[in-house]
């Protein structure tokens, strides 16, 4: 009994001590977590750069090469959703929190402050402030989680084995999966989503309480963000509770609505040529620089830009791989190969990248051509930059209001599905995991955000994740080998 | 088989353990022998040499009935020797195992890896342990196959070495399968493959036990012949494509890194 509960009390045990050390000895977290970040970025930034890339590109060989063909199920096996349904939920995964907050901060930050050897507040600052926010948020993220769910997907439905990460190394472990091993690889796991979510529950819940602050003037405390979390911990937990299980998946369809409502809005309502004009010339930057971008630690000037921001992305994204692995994993049965990584890829990549031409795109207008400063303001609080540009244009307040739910709704989605694939990890890959596994992870992933945000804030929850990520990225790497292994098996 | 062996040799080796040699080879019916020396280029004595090689090509055909031929030769090492082997249709080539040390065979590689890498002719690269000294014998043979086609060339040299009278230790190494009943079918098939193997051979080497093993193929192969205590480890070489070729195949490696003696049939 107590073996099968090892990975659920091993986590909770590490994950207590990091909120327990918080909130006891904040000023020890605060001296101790920019300490470990340093030395993981200082030491291993260029692991994260260079396994980003080779996920990348391991998923593009692995379409094109003779196990294209293979499908996640049964040979005869259908795939239980149309491309339509499929590429939306595909979308929906990858979307979030963190696509809302970013998606004006970030061009405008990065407009602002370049990396060194480009001039800030010029159009070569612009064009490289879009290229970059493409590839944090293109086509690496999106290979990360294909290592991740395929991997999931290949050895749950193809191989019958449960769904669990440590399944996927049956190949380089054998029996010991069930043993010691296994477990470290699931409680790596269990800590990185918990990082990862708590991460994007942080975001989620500053921008939150920054939309009410730019609305209504409710004040800027951290006890308010606290509040805030609270409240929406309790909302899904009591769905879990009474069972709101449809309750949420019906909001999280009607919330990809309420998304898509605010991007047309907002192309329409701000300047819809230059956005478009936006979206065609970035994307032509994007491909040509790619290979470039992708391995570009500019270690000799403007490391620590590329520190603080690609580095922190791929740590984040790989941290977020199992949560977005589960889910697209079983979304995916009865597809191929093939055609999971071209849609995978292709679709929300081409998506993100019009979410951020739209918001990004009319950011940068508005600071460039209208002479509206709000680039200093995404700076310095990159949680109101999403309002303070929504509030120049026609119906900005119904725009605000609407990105406040739309946060709301996210927060509230993404944590009760956080909660549901972490219960199934720790409950050996069960599918019904227990309501008090889901309610202690949601308990904790939300103490978790809580403890850092008061410890240090957006950089807190920052430089944790990035520390968190870094063992959970060499089982990406072991992952990818396990995964060839047994593909390499597969009759021609 | 065995019966026209082309020996490299040079003149820091010993007579008594280049006499050990022929002995062993005349155990398996070798009846001729011929021994190539690869000069340097450069300062090298070209007469000396000669003479060296007349005298000791002489000296061994003293102790044997053997024929023994001789020739000097220069250019690459291991080039000159495989050609040397092909054009005078050797069964065999037999050469001692390098001398050099670790770091320099790491980086300037060894003539037997590269021999190995080369020929199309079965190679025999021979090493002694130090209980071996005085007689060279080999009482165990460690025969790694992958049931594949040049495991199965292999076969029919093995069968040639029963003249020695030795054990034998049948080696396969898989690997695991993607799931536990695909990998307890793997396991099954090799046990039936083995079987079958044993059947086969048992005629030529009535001491027979046979291994499966998990894992890298070169690793489990020296990891058994140290725990089976052979003297011989038998194997076929995969050809490769010449880019794989070039990282090293398990041959060379078990080679490389093993204390007994490799017989190699490409």
């Amino acid at each position: 009994m107590l073996k099968k509960q090892t990975v659920f009390i091993i986590s909770l045990i590490v994950l207590l001590a990091v909120i327990l050390g918080g909130a006891v000895f904040p000023d020890f977290m605060r001296y101790v977590v920019p300490i470990v970040h340093e030395y993981v970025l200082g030491s291993f930034g260029w692991l994260y750069l260079l396994a980003a890339f080779f996920f990348l590109v391991f998923s593009i060989i692995l379409a094109f090469s003779r196990f294209g063909s293979i499908k996640l199920g049964g040979d005869n096996e259908k795939p239980q959703y149309s491309y339509f349904g499929w590429l939306s939920m595909l979308f929906a995964a990858g979307m979030g929190i963190g696509l809302i907050f970013w998606g004006v901060a970030e061009p405008l930050s990065h407009y602002l402050h370049p990396v060194e050897h480009i001039p800030a507040i010029s159009g070569e600052a612009a064009g490289f402030a879009m290229r970059y926010s493409f590839l944090h948020w293109g086509l690496q993220p999106w290979g990360i989680y294909i290592v991740m769910s395929l991997s999931l997907a290949y050895f749950t439905f193809r191989r019958g084995m449960p769904p669990l990460i440590s399944s996927c190394f049956y190949p380089l472990l054998g029996e010991k999966i069930y043993g010691g091993w296994g477990y470290l690889i699931d409680i790596l796991a269990v800590v990185s989503t918990i990082f990862g979510v708590a991460t994007s529950l942080g975001l989620g819940a500053k921008q939150i309480h920054g939309g009410l602050n730019f609305l209504y003037g409710i004040p800027d405390t951290i006890q308010i963000t606290i509040i805030i979390i609270v409240i929406a911990t309790v909302l899904f937990m009591l769905s879990s509770i009474i069972g709101l299980d449809k309750g949420i998946q019906f909001l999280s369809k009607s919330n990809m609505a309420v998304a898509g409502v605010l991007l047309l809005l907002v192309l329409i309502l701000g300047p819809t040529s230059h956005i478009l004009a936006v979206f065609s010339s970035t994307m032509g930057d994007y491909l040509n620089n790619i290979l470039h971008m992708s391995l570009q630690a500019n270690p000799f000037e403007g490391y620590e830009w590329t520190k603080s921001w690609t580095l922190f992305y791929w740590a984040w994204w790989i941290s977020w791989s199992p949560f977005v692995g589960v889910f697209i994993s079983r979304i995916s049965r009865g597809r191929t190969i093939k055609e999971f990584i071209g849609g995978a890829l292709i679709v929300p990549t081409l998506l993100t990248f019009f979410w951020f031409s739209v918001f990004g795109g009319t950011a940068l207008h508005m600071q460039i051509h209208e002479g509206i400063e709000i680039a200093s303001l995404a700076y310095q609080e990159p949680e109101l930059a999403l309002f303070a540009m929504l509030d120049y244009l026609p119906l900005g307040e119904l725009l605000s209001l609407l990105s406040v739910i739309l946060l709301a709704v996210f927060f509230v989605t993404s944590a009760d599905s956080a909660t549901f694939v972490l219960g199934m990890m720790t409950s050996r890959g069960s599918l019904t995991p227990p309501l008090s596994k889901k309610l202690t992870w949601g308990v904790i992933q939300s103490a978790v955000a809580i403890v850092l945000l008061f410890t240090g804030g957006l950089t807190a929850l920052q430089e944790m994740n990035i520390s968190a990520a870094l063992p959970f990225s060499v089982v990406m790497i072991l992952l990818c080998y396990n995964l060839y292994a047994a593909l390499r098996e597969e009759p021609t | 088989m065995y019966k026209q062996i082309l020996m490299p040799i040079v003149p820091a080796q010993n007579l008594a353990n280049l006499q050990q040699s022929v002995n062993f080879l005349r155990k398996l019916g070798a009846n001729h022998l011929h021994l190539v020396h690869v000069m340097s280029e450069g300062f090298a004595n070209r007469r000396q040499l000669k003479n060296w090689l007349e005298d000791t090509a002489a000296k061994i055909k003293e102790q044997t009935a053997c024929l023994v031929t001789w020739d000097l030769l220069s250019g690459h090492p291991a080039t000159e020797i495989c050609e040397a082997a092909e054009a005078r249709d050797m069964d065999m080539i037999y050469q001692w195992a390098s001398q050099r040390g670790i770091l320099s065979r790491t980086l300037l590689g060894s003539t037997s890896s590269d021999v190995l890498r080369m020929t199309e002719k079965p190679a025999f690269i021979h090493k002694t342990k130090p209980s071996q000294e005085e007689d060279y014998q080999v009482n165990r043979i460690l025969f790694a196959t992958d049931f594949g086609e040049a495991a199965n060339r292999a076969t029919d040299y093995l069968k040639e070495l029963s003249p020695l009278n030795s054990g034998l230790v049948l080696l396969h190494v898989r690997y695991r399968g993607g799931d536990p009943t695909t990998d307890s079918y793997r396991q099954q098939e090799a046990e039936e493959k083995m079987n079958e193997l044993r059947e086969e051979l048992q005629p030529y080497f009535p001491a027979l036990v046979f291994r499966i093993r998990l894992g890298a193929t070169g690793r489990q192969i020296m990891e058994v012949s140290n725990q089976e205590e052979v003297e011989l480890v038998v194997m076929g070489r995969y050809n490769q494509p010449s880019f794989i070729k070039g990282m090293g195949s398990t041959a060379e490696n078990v080679v490389g890194r093993s204390q007994a003696s490799v017989l190699v049939i490409p």
